[in-house]
């Protein structure tokens, strides 16, 4: 059920991404914009995977080097 | 395991026949300029400091009871130093202080002692190297680097190796990352157990290292080995998404020596034990919309399986919030659900009689809450020096959390965190 979510959400994207629209980055280079983790979540994202089963996909280490799961 | 397989190459497959697809419709008007570097770029230095300090009742070092009060300290830096226009060279490192009353029942079965042994203090120290070659002129970048660590139990070392490229319009980019790592654990088992795994050592010492064998029970590795790839799409001029894939595989040493595991049927009790090999895959969507000059909204979901039996799903929001252009003021919330490992099960609840037990409760059926602030203070700062070199303040990053984790609404684990990062350029 889940993967199906995925797959229907980015298909969504990717017809989306077909549309042709010319894109103006003004808005998209904004710093809050940006994908991914900001550095300032480093420490906060580690001890988080310490204390929880899953990680990764998140920017943060996935497993090895620490003593996390 | 194969359907899920199946779902992920076709979404593969749909995705990225329609990037495709779109470099052919897509005009070239990007005004973007995140990866020219015409100019060179100046040095870049940041740091980060943060405090953690947790307290909960489930320590798996006493068998899931018993104190976990736990209180970090870091302090990092990073470099970021153009050479040229084409190749970066990045440099971290940190230390982090920190006292566990956890670890300090090592030695102290029942928390019966007061006074604290030499486990209750600890430090980690690392580094990382590596260096990154940008080809402007076809919108490629590739990353090389590699990593150590060491802290009393463990010590770290790894490899990495990324590859970007952004599409021709730039409204997409592709990012493909490894990482091998290589940990090598020393085995320091609970005090009262010491003499069975010392003297019965070829019962569970498959693949000893042979490096400390008389001492505190020789060493063990853990090899981690991640892959990681992932999809930034620009879908308007005012929402761009992304979706990772990882993969991680595990081998060797999963378990944690010093972590006791008590039984129902049996007056004895032993150390943690869990298979040799795990694999986790998570999947992760990110999707920021800029609603005006006054707000983003930041959305994140990722889902997480592995053959350890733990199923999650995790979501997250961030608003920044700026009231004028050099303050971004960000309140944040996340939410974790995870199903429990096929291994664990609380204190008392394990037969001797099974193959593998953890009364971890990181590996538990838990959910979790956290909700904090993140304040961001960028002042315009004129260079007035000219071609002279200096040191210029950009921004500083305030960011504070408090986390609560339950199992079965039971409080079990909270804790708070709080990070001031600052980010300085040489020009």
């Amino acid at each position: 059920m889940i993967i199906r979510l995925f797959s229907a959400f980015f298909l969504t994207l990717s017809l989306l991404s077909c549309n042709g629209v010319q894109y103006n980055k003004v808005f998209l280079s904004d710093e809050d914009m940006q994908l991914g983790a900001k550095s300032i979540q480093k420490t906060e994202i580690s001890s988080t995977a310490y204390r929880e089963g899953a990680s990764g996909a998140d920017g943060g280490n996935s497993g090895g080097g620490c003593g996390c799961n | 395991m194969q359907l899920i397989i199946r779902y992920i190459l076709i979404t593969l497959f749909f995705y990225t026949s329609s990037l495709v697809c779109a470099q052919f419709v897509v005009k070239e008007t990007s005004l973007d300029s995140i990866t020219e570097i015409k100019e060179k770029k100046p040095i870049e230095a940041n740091f980060l400091f943060s405090y953690y300090e947790q307290d909960g009742t489930k320590s798996p070092v006493t068998g899931g009871i018993g104190n976990e009060a736990l209180k970090d300290r870091v302090a990092n830096i990073s470099l970021k130093i153009p050479i040229n226009h084409k190749v970066e060279v990045d440099f971290s490192g940190g230390v982090d202080v920190y006292t566990s009353a956890s670890t300090d029942n090592i030695d102290n079965e029942h928390g019966l002692y007061t006074e604290t042994s030499a486990s209750y203090q600890d430090a980690r120290i690392n580094g990382a190297l590596g260096t990154t070659i940008i080809n402007e002129k076809h919108q490629l970048t590739y990353g090389l680097g590699i990593g150590i660590s060491h802290e009393y139990d463990v010590n770290s070392m790894n490899i990495n190796a990324s590859f970007s490229k952004a599409l021709k319009n730039r409204n997409t980019r592709l990012y493909l990352k490894g990482n091998a790592y290589n940990d090598k654990w020393k085995l320091i088992y609970p005090s009262e157990l010491r003499w069975k795994y010392h003297t019965n050592k070829d019962e569970i010492d498959e693949n000893p290292d042979d490096e400390n064998e008389a001492g505190e029970g020789g060493s063990k590795t853990r090899n981690s080995y991640n892959g990681m790839f992932s999809i930034e799409q620009d879908i308007s001029p005012r929402i761009t998404a992304s979706l990772t894939i990882e993969t991680t595989y595990q081998t060797g040493l999963l378990s944690t020596p010093f972590h006791r595991v008590y039984f129902f049927d049996s007056n004895t009790h032993d150390i943690e034990k869990l298979p040799n090999n795990r694999i986790k895959i998570p999947l992760g969507i990110r999707l920021n919309y800029y609603v005006s000059k006054f707000l983003v909204a930041r959305f994140f979901y990722r889902y997480y399986y592995d053959d350890f039996g733990i199923n999650a799903h995790t979501a997250s929001i961030e608003l920044p919030v700026k009231p004028i252009r050099s303050l971004a003021i960000a309140p944040f919330y996340r939410y974790h659900n995870q199903t429990a490992s096929v291994y664990f099960k609380p204190f008392g609840f394990h037969s001797v009689y099974d193959e593998y037990y953890t009364s971890d409760f990181d590996l538990g059926d838990i959910e979790s809450n956290r909700l904090g602030v993140e304040l961001r203070f960028s002042p315009f700062i004129k260079n007035k020096d000219g071609n002279k070199k200096r040191l210029v303040f950009k921004k500083v990053f305030l960011r504070g959390s408090k986390y609560y984790r339950l199992r079965k609404e039971e409080l079990i684990l909270k804790s708070y965190i709080v990070a001031l990062g600052l980010n300085f350029r040489i020009e």
